[in-house]
């Protein structure tokens, strides 16, 4: 897909968002809509576990949130 | 990827399995209408994508009219109708593609026998980006909505898998798309962030935090948390580090929820000058409208009711009703014959006048409006007084002043006691006034008898300023009470707000995980908005750059087939999501598919069609083109043949062209040969098991091949038949020498094929020897005496040693003339 390499390489070279980078990869390999979601939930998935990670360690202090 | 074969059963005009070869270079397909052309682009077409545009197009405007289509309607056969084709890359590998077609008219793709999906392995992916230009969707494109026509022709321009990305993203920031799927984990801390940021908008302290977190961000983010820090601190007076921020909000919650106490709510009314004054004023006036009306209900009566005994008032006050129906002679309340009815009516008149019911309304309506008077002088007495702590309020002040400032407090409480009392006063005295006011009122319902006294009201109301003043006084003193213990107690007690500020706190802290979470996944909405705006400015850009290429080329394609003309295609303009085709008539700009005639915009989208195919990074090298001239003039005709269909072979294409008109076949046929490799198929009928094909190289050297064939025959009709082709060869010589000689037309008016007519043509081919030319006349003459006026059948059929020499001499001159020919 000579066009989303184009895309990529201009990706590359600008400053955007880590995921741009992620879905123009993700589309190249699944070509569909379920590759773009997957990358999104991947990604999310991602920052929850660093950062509930973090926050397990017990090194800030931060409790679970009690209400909501 | 080029195409060596096509083998196609049960799908469109295909019924029993036919394979057709390709040439590499050109192969020629012709056939009358009917005999299966449309048919094999079709199967192709299907075969590639699963699907086809007329069917498309078809289910559009009717489905259950287009339902089956793909099936040949007389398909019985064994197994699933399919097509398949034998492709080679252009790295020189060969590929078998397949497809099944199905029951329900689904189909299964297949790549060198596996099931696959599609075949955008081999580049197959937008139906848009097609090696077919058929002959029914050649316009297609021209009268596509202008939204359409930018989709099919980014598909074309290799920009197929931008669009459907950008339309993927845009699907991906819809309800239905990640909002929906995402973790659930993501949509819970979102939602808790939406919540926070909500309350933090209420509070002006947490104004700039609320903006933080809006903007989002790592820098923003950990800008918040340092101001969520700083609202600790400042909340709970001291620095306790923030391992231990949350106990120690905790803790401050607990305590401060313990010392709630309200204590703005206990200070005097700002206007308590204002309100005494108010009271005094209207005790005043109530004390003077009481006196007017004691002084009317205590004066004479009006009216004749003298004349009424008490007895009679009495009698009716009784509230005595008539009887209905009494008999006139008796007495109309007991029956008794002691009264008549007349007389009855006289007392009641007598007795209503004597009990003044018209005065009597009109004094009731001065004492209600003087009650109400009363009430509100009453009320704004008692709103001259504070709203003192309960025994409660006061507990808990106490317990909040824990022993602190207990001077101010004696003093304090001091002044409730004042207040109280006052407030006991004012009750006291209002019970007495109102008392009073009901007994004025009752003696004017004249419930209560007249030298009752007490009704003392203007009495009573004279004595009420002094002690509004009293009231104002003892107010004051509490209000100095107060303000002395004021900062005492604003030190110690915590309000409402104070509490829900450091719930707020704690929610804040105790949720940062949610935070940032909640703020990554709002960033990760905003980057598919940003991303879904980056991919259509790239979309275009790439699309104006492409087109800037293109353009020219389109231009050229179109030019290839028009020269230089005052009215024709011009340009395409580009918007963000449309194509409008512009032409150009004398200068003047005007849109392409309404105005250009049909032979104008077949160019047009001819034109679009090749410039796209054409393109280097194209995945086909194949191009199969159905019926291209089709509503062309002689003029477009020969343009493309000569131009178009060169320029595709010269630049290396494989072009595959269907036609119903044979002399443009055999045209192609004479122009191309000797140059590229041309492999002619004719259809030459079509029967329920699909076309009846016939295969063949030049069209020349079949003829001679025939009438050689069949010289030898013993069966007349055959051998006539071979002297039929050896007079079709004769011509077909001249002609094919004449075009391929001199590269020009060859005109109508020689279709009629006398040997004088060919003779001038024969001479102006440049490589030709006279010597030769009494030869061909000598053949031309011997088939001549054989055939009808009009060819079709020899008069009388020669002996094969007749025709023999003749076939003999027509070899050696196609050997000889075999390079100019192209044979």
């Amino acid at each position: 897909m000579p066009e989303i390499d184009s895309l990529l390489g201009e990706l590359s070279g600008s400053v955007t968002h880590p995921l741009h980078k992620r879905l123009v990869e993700a589309y190249r390999s699944g070509q569909d809509l379920q590759a773009l979601l997957a990358e999104c939930n991947k990604y999310m998935q991602e920052k929850i576990d660093a950062i509930e990670g973090a926050d397990n360690s017990g090194n800030t202090g931060i409790q679970r949130p009690t209400d909501d | 990827m080029r195409l060596k074969a096509l083998t196609t059963q049960g799908i469109r005009g295909f019924n029993a399995q036919q394979t057709i070869e390709f040439s590499d270079a050109l192969t020629l397909i012709d056939g009358a209408n009917g005999t299966g052309k449309t048919s094999l682009g079709e199967a192709l077409e299907w075969l590639l994508y699963g699907m086809t545009f007329k069917r498309e197009k078809g289910d559009g405007i009717n489905k259950p009219e287009y339902k089956g289509s793909y099936r040949n309607l007389h398909w019985d056969g064994q197994g699933k109708p399919f097509a398949e084709a034998r492709v080679v890359t252009a790295e020189g590998d060969e590929h078998v593609l397949r497809r099944e077609l199905n029951e329900d008219e689904s189909s299964q793709s297949y790549l060198d026998g596996s099931a696959c999906d599609d075949f955008s392995g081999l580049g197959v992916i937008s139906e848009f980006d097609r090696p077919l230009i058929l002959q029914h969707t050649l316009q297609d494109f021209i009268h596509m909505a202008p939204k359409k026509r930018y989709r099919a022709l980014s598909s074309i321009l290799g920009l197929e898998g931008l669009v459907k990305l950008r339309d993927d993203v845009g699907k991906l920031q819809g309800t239905a798309g990640y909002a929906k799927e995402k973790p659930r984990r993501a949509a819970e801390a979102r939602t808790f962030l939406e919540k926070l940021q909500k309350e933090a908008s209420r509070d002006e302290k947490a104004e700039h935090f609320e903006e933080l977190l809006r903007n989002g961000g790592a820098e923003s983010l950990s800008r918040a948390r340092t101001a969520l820090l700083g609202f600790a601190v400042e909340t709970l007076g001291s620095d306790v580090g923030e391992e231990r921020v949350s106990g120690a909000l905790r803790a401050e919650r607990t305590r401060q929820g313990k010392a709630i106490l309200d204590w703005e709510k206990h200070l005097i009314a700002d206007d308590v000058d204002k309100i005494a004054a108010a009271a005094k004023e209207g005790v005043a006036v109530a004390a003077k409208q009481a006196r007017e009306l004691v002084g009317q209900v205590e004066g004479p009566e009006d009216g004749p009711g003298d004349e009424a005994s008490e007895d009679t008032v009495e009698f009716f006050k009784l509230g005595l009703k008539l009887r209905a129906g009494a008999d006139p002679n008796a007495c109309p309340f007991c029956g008794e014959k002691t009264l008549t009815v007349e007389r009855v009516r006289e007392m009641e008149q007598e007795a209503k006048r004597a009990t003044g019911v018209g005065k009597r309304s009109a004094l009731a309506r001065t004492h209600a409006m003087l009650e109400t008077g009363i009430a509100d002088s009453l009320r704004s007495w008692m709103g001259v007084l504070p709203k003192a702590p309960g025994r409660e309020d006061q507990s808990r002040l106490q317990s909040v002043l824990d022993g602190s400032a207990e001077a101010e407090l004696a003093e304090f409480r001091a002044s409730i006691e004042s207040v109280e009392e006052q407030q006991a006063a004012v009750q006291a005295e209002r019970a007495r006034v109102d008392r009073a006011v009901k007994h004025l009122g009752e003696r004017i319902q004249g419930i209560i008898p007249e030298d009752d006294c007490s009704t003392d009201v203007p009495g009573l109301l004279d004595g009420l300023p002094s002690q509004v003043a009293g009231a104002l006084a003892v107010s004051r003193a509490y209000s100095r009470a107060y303000d002395a213990l004021t900062p005492s107690v604003q030190r110690r007690i915590a309000t409402q707000h104070d509490v829900q500020w450091l719930d707020f706190l704690i929610k804040a802290w105790e949720g940062w995980p949610s935070v940032e979470i909640g703020t990554h996944d709002r960033q990760v909405e905003v980057c598919l908005l940003g991303f879904r705006r980056k991919v259509t400015e790239f979309i275009k850009a790439k699309q104006i750059e492409i087109l800037q290429t293109k353009q020219q080329e389109i231009r050229q394609w179109y030019s290839e087939m028009n020269a230089e003309e005052a009215v024709g295609f011009s340009h395409i303009d580009v918007a963000t999501d449309e194509l409008r085709l512009i032409a150009e008539s004398y200068g003047e700009k005007m849109a392409a598919a309404p105005n250009l005639s049909c032979s104008h915009l077949n160019c047009v989208g001819l034109a679009v069609y090749l410039a796209c195919a054409t393109r280097p990074d194209a995945p086909f090298g194949f191009l199969m083109i159905d019926d291209p001239v089709q509503s062309m003039d002689e003029g477009h005709a020969q343009a493309f043949q000569k131009n178009v269909l060169r320029r595709l072979l010269r630049d290396g294409a494989q072009v595959i062209v269907l036609t119903h008109l044979p002399r443009f076949a055999d045209q192609i046929d004479v122009v191309c040969r000797g140059e590229w490799d041309v492999h002619c198929i004719r259809l030459i009928d079509y029967s329920k098991d699909g076309p009846i094909i016939e295969e063949g190289g030049p069209r020349l050297a079949a003829l001679v091949r025939e009438a050689r064939g069949n010289m030898d025959a013993l069966n007349e009709a055959y051998r006539g038949g071979g002297v039929q082709c050896l007079r079709m060869s004769v011509e077909r010589f001249v002609k094919d020498l004449y075009v391929r000689g001199t590269d020009m037309p060859i005109s109508r008016r020689y279709a009629r094929k006398s040997w004088r007519d060919l003779k001038k043509l024969l001479r102006a081919c440049p490589s030709f020897e006279p010597s030769d030319e009494s030869v061909l006349e000598a053949i031309h003459v011997f088939t001549s005496s054989h055939m009808h006026e009009d060819d079709s059948v020899p008069q009388s059929v020669p002996g094969s040693h007749q025709i023999r020499p003749h076939v003999s001499e027509m070899e050696r001159l196609l050997e000889k003339y075999g390079d100019v020919l192209g044979l």
